[in-house]
């Protein structure tokens, strides 16, 4: 997913999306080698991500960036589209997707050996017109959680998909 | 001896800066752990036919990078990230390096718990051209003082 301005915006229409688009992934464990493999891709340095301050291994914040295969994992009803994003991402192979933004409530660090469930939740989709062309604004919302129901990240992410101008 | 130890709470302080300047291998581990399949973060003739002018760095790598720089900054001022919230303004291309900033816009007390106050914090990306590739706010919570 790409990036984009999406200041230009002309509301033509908006779509609330029902309730039974949602998805909640298998519990997922947080691996230390996990959190240490985040940290060396983002370059942070805090000795928590290595478990070395005495207080086990912290991830550092946007780790739940990683959960992003648990609620589609590769299996029998697992489709990629031919640019290589994965069809449940939206959109289809004629249109392309640019990352619009994104909100992220940190409530706790996950921590090596958590037990996490992923809640996604198509939360709007709304027909816009922008300078790159015209297609649908989808937002979701994501809940992360541990299996025992703490709340650590709420985040809400929202994509562009277009038609894209091949001329 | 009193030391008087000066807030670094108030509006207008900056909040540091980090740079980043991400690699192909950077962006290797990111989409690896991240599950990050689109083409155009590492397959530089399709980037360029969806009109990228590189290979593109990954918006969440790069919220990543402003999680890093508030967090940072919270933990040296005895706070805590609690939100963060950003958009994308211009492309992001490897090979580039990348200036993470921010400063604190407003204080204001947390609604939730009179003993805590937020501070709303611009945050910004700029990349060595001198776009403006993401910007944003970032939520710092951190005890009143008494």
């Amino acid at each position: 997913v790409s990036e984009e301005t999406m200041e230009d915006v002309v509301h033509d229409s908006v779509a609330s999306t029902p309730e039974a688009e949602a998805r909640v992934s298998q519990p997922v464990r947080v691996r230390a080698l996990d959190v240490a493999r985040f940290a060396s891709a983002i370059e942070a340095t805090d000795p928590q991500c290595f478990g070395e301050s005495g207080d086990g291994v912290v991830a550092p914040p946007g780790f739940h960036f990683t959960f992003g295969q648990a609620l589609f994992p590769p299996g029998s009803d697992y489709q990629r589209l031919p640019d290589g994003r994965p069809a449940h991402t939206g959109g289809d192979a004629s249109t392309q997707a640019l990352a619009a933004g994104t909100e992220i409530e940190f409530f706790e660090p996950f921590r090596a050996d958590d037990e996490v469930v992923i809640t996604e939740r198509l939360l709007s989709v709304t027909r816009k017109t922008t300078r790159v062309g015209e297609g649908e604004f989808k937002t979701w919302e994501r809940l992360y959680k541990r299996s025992t129901g703490e709340l650590l990240v709420r985040e809400l992410h929202s994509v562009f998909f277009h038609q894209p101008d091949r001329a | 001896v009193t030391a008087t130890v000066k807030d670094p709470f108030v509006p207008g302080a900056s909040i540091g800066e980090i740079t980043r300047s991400p690699d192909a291998v950077h962006l290797f581990e990111f989409g690896a752990v991240g599950w990050f399949t689109h083409r155009i973060h590492y397959d530089l003739d399709y980037a360029r036919s969806e009109g990228h002018a590189g290979i593109v760095v990954h918006g969440p790598l790069q919220g990543c990078y402003l999680s890093l720089l508030a967090e940072g900054w919270a933990k040296e001022s005895g706070g805590r990230l609690v939100r963060l919230a950003y958009r994308h303004k211009g492309r992001a291309v490897l090979g580039r390096t990348f200036t993470c900033g921010g400063r604190v816009r407003d204080v204001v007390p947390d609604p939730d718990d009179p003993q805590f106050r937020l501070a709303l914090c611009e945050v910004w990306i700029d990349d060595d051209q001198g776009v403006r590739t993401t910007d944003g706010e970032a939520v710092i919570r951190v005890q009143t003082q008494s």
